[in-house]
């Protein structure tokens, strides 16, 4: 089953991985993760480690994100994608949008 | 044991005869040097009384030749001579005998000489079982060392430590290394790195490396991160190894960009960060007890992060660095260590020929009391190397018809299992996670525009996604008709190379405009379909779009 969790390491950094399915089973969970954190935190990494596939809806799930942080300018990176999972992002042009690594 | 008589005069071989007899002595007998040598070689004799002029082969002579023969055991000659002039005695000594005495002589004397030298004898005797045994001992020792040897450079075998990002020193103290130094490129192309130092050295020291790195591995391939990694690994030593003995690591991931770096670091020194100069900037203090030591209940995961810049280093290294001795005894240390990097010097690139330079140069003896490993980490980005592409050649032509009704429709994740299947196939299985996105966007099309006639406007606006989900849900719930079919069909070999899966999807719905499909990038939705277009060579719809038809190249 798929699962997402949102760790605080120091306050201002949070990082939300998923793992699992990136699709939109997680939606809500997702929406939850960085809405709750967003108040103290400037840096959100969404760590995709153990994600095992991801479909348009994980694509559509992080510009919403990105969507509703930018308001207030609040950094996201997307932190280690598989070499498939990094191209189904650069494919659409995720790369200019985030900071992939 | 017996002793040999060499005498031409019967009366005093038969006087030695008794006298050595009634000390328990066992007696052969030679009436001249042809026969001593004769009776040496028959008889094997543990001590020789030799008279020195016999007619034929004088005593000298006889001695001579006997040394000549001897074997490993050291068999003692006395000389039994008239002549007692210095010269005479000298030559005794000179042909080989190990003790003379005058006739007449003293019994006494006599019997105490023999004793003394069967007593040398008998130390002899029994050097050379020993010595028989050791040789035993050492040849086994050496036949397993080369088995062992062959066995712990398969297990390492897999070790990337030639990677461009990676420069390290090594030097065992004995033939087994008490340190182990791993690599492994990431599943997410990163890198990868165990640096671990067991307690004490030698062979007893490296046979914890194996399962380490047989753990390291499988685990890397997994992609886990650092902390995980070393939660596995501690909890593996702890139940193998007896309790004195642990192991000091590093657990190293240097992300793709080489600008992230996670470690978990517990009872090895410091790691350093050194600017592009080789300059200390940053030290990585080890925050955790050795692998080994605690058990999973209280055994900390927690890594260290570290952003980087490019063409940094980090250096880890084990003890036994520092420890290194000068001729008075005084320990490198880690201060002397860190002043190495604080000169303010720029010292380049070549940070581990800069340290076992440095070392050598304390250390003027060589004398080495631990094990040493070096590792400098060089962030830089990784060289991508070209995706895998399966290798396996798909030969035969196949289908695969799925029809899925209401009741199906309602479970989650068809597609999961049908790409899990596909993934079972060797020549397909480097493709599944492409196959699930475009798999996964035609089937979410198909069920939710197709057999629900959702709306992605629906999806617009900022909670929009989630009234989405609410009202799909419910149509699902209460949908008791409506189906969608699925076909994928392999052509092997086609023209152009590779194979070509052939992917249709049709539902019950009335379909929809194709035509005016557009696809903006700033849009929550719509984008999936950018997907599919991406990774298949052909899209086609039909049957008013409520059919689509692609083909996914598989090349070789």
């Amino acid at each position: 089953m798929a699962s997402v969790t949102a760790e605080s390491t120091n306050g201002s950094d949070v990082v939300i991985a998923i793992s699992g399915n990136f699709d939109f089973n997680v939606v809500q969970d997702f929406q939850q993760a960085y809405k709750e954190q967003e108040s103290k935190a400037e840096n959100f990494t969404v760590d995709l480690r153990q994600v095992e596939y991801m479909d348009s809806s994980a694509l559509g799930m992080l510009l919403n994100m990105r969507k509703h942080l930018q308001a207030e300018s609040k950094e996201i990176r997307i932190s280690n994608c598989r070499p498939q999972i990094r191209r189904i992002l650069e494919i659409s042009r995720f790369d200019k949008k985030f900071t992939l690594d | 044991m017996k002793v040999l008589i060499v005498d031409d005069m019967e009366t005093n071989r038969q006087l030695l005869s008794w006298m050595l007899e009634d000390d328990g002595y066992e007696v052969v007998e030679a009436c001249d040097g042809q026969q001593a040598v004769d009776a040496f070689k028959t008889f094997s004799p543990g001590l020789i009384i030799m008279d020195v002029m016999m007619p034929g082969m004088d005593g000298f002579e006889a001695t001579r030749q006997i040394r000549q023969m001897r074997g490993d055991v050291h068999v003692p000659i006395i000389f039994l001579t008239a002549l007692n002039d210095e010269n005479s005695l000298s030559q005794c000594i000179a042909a080989g005998g190990d003790d003379f005495l005058s006739k007449p002589f003293n019994e006494i004397i006599f019997s105490a000489k023999v004793k003394a030298h069967v007593r040398n004898r008998e130390l002899s005797v029994q050097i050379n079982e020993k010595n028989k045994v050791l040789q035993q001992y050492q040849y086994e020792a050496e036949k397993e060392h080369i088995i062992v040897d062959r066995v712990f450079e398969r297990a390492l075998a897999d070790s990337q430590l030639d990677h461009p990002n990676i420069n390290y020193f090594q030097s065992p103290m004995s033939n087994f290394n008490g340190d182990i130094l791993l690599s492994a490129v990431s599943p997410r192309g990163g890198l990868y790195m165990f640096l671990g130092d067991f307690t004490g050295h030698g062979l007893s020291a490296a046979i914890g490396g194996l399962p380490i790195s047989r753990k390291f591995f499988e685990l890397v391939e997994d992609g886990l991160a650092v902390g995980d990694l070393a939660r596995e690994i501690n909890k593996l030593l702890f139940d193998i190894l007896p309790e004195f003995m642990f192991c000091a690591a590093a657990i190293i991931e240097l992300n793709r960009l080489g600008d992230t770096l996670s470690t978990w670091v517990g009872g090895l020194p410091d790691g350093l960060i050194l600017d592009k100069g080789g300059r200390l900037i940053n030290k990585i203090a080890s925050q955790h007890m050795p692998l080994g030591v605690l058990d999973n209940l209280e055994f900390e995961d927690t890594p260290q992060v570290y952003r980087l810049n490019q063409n940094e280093n980090v250096l880890f290294y084990s003890d036994g660095l520092i420890e290194t001795n000068n001729e008075k005894g005084e320990l490198f240390g880690e201060e002397r260590l860190d002043e190495l990097f604080l000169s303010g010097a720029d010292i380049g690139d070549n940070i581990v020929e800069y340290l076992v330079g440095s070392i050598d140069e304390y250390d003027q003896e060589g004398l080495q009391d631990d094990d040493v490993s070096i590792l400098q980490i060089k962030c830089l980005p990784m060289k991508h190397e070209e995706e895998f592409v399966g290798k396996m050649d798909l030969k035969f032509p196949w289908c695969i018809n799925i029809e899925l009704g209401p009741d199906n429709l309602k479970e989650s994740g068809p597609i999961n299992e049908v790409v899990n299947m596909l993934g079972g196939i060797p020549g397909i299985s480097p493709h599944k996670d492409y196959l699930f996105t475009v798999l996964s966007e035609l089937y979410i099309n198909a069920l939710d525009h197709g057999v629900l006639g959702l709306d992605s406007k629906i999806k617009d606006g900022d909670d929009g996604i989630l009234i989405y989900q609410d009202i799909r849900q419910k149509k699902l719930d209460t949908l008791d008709d409506g189906k969608v079919n699925l076909a994928i069909s392999l052509a092997p070999r086609v023209e152009g190379g590779g194979s070509v899966l052939n992917i249709t999807l049709s539902d019950s719905g009335d379909g929809f405009d194709f035509d005016n499909l557009n696809s903006c990038e700033e849009e929550v939705h719509g984008r999936g379909i950018g997907l599919v277009n991406e990774f298949c060579e052909s899209v086609l719809y039909s049957d008013n779009g409520s059919k689509i038809e692609v083909a996914y190249r598989i090349s070789s």
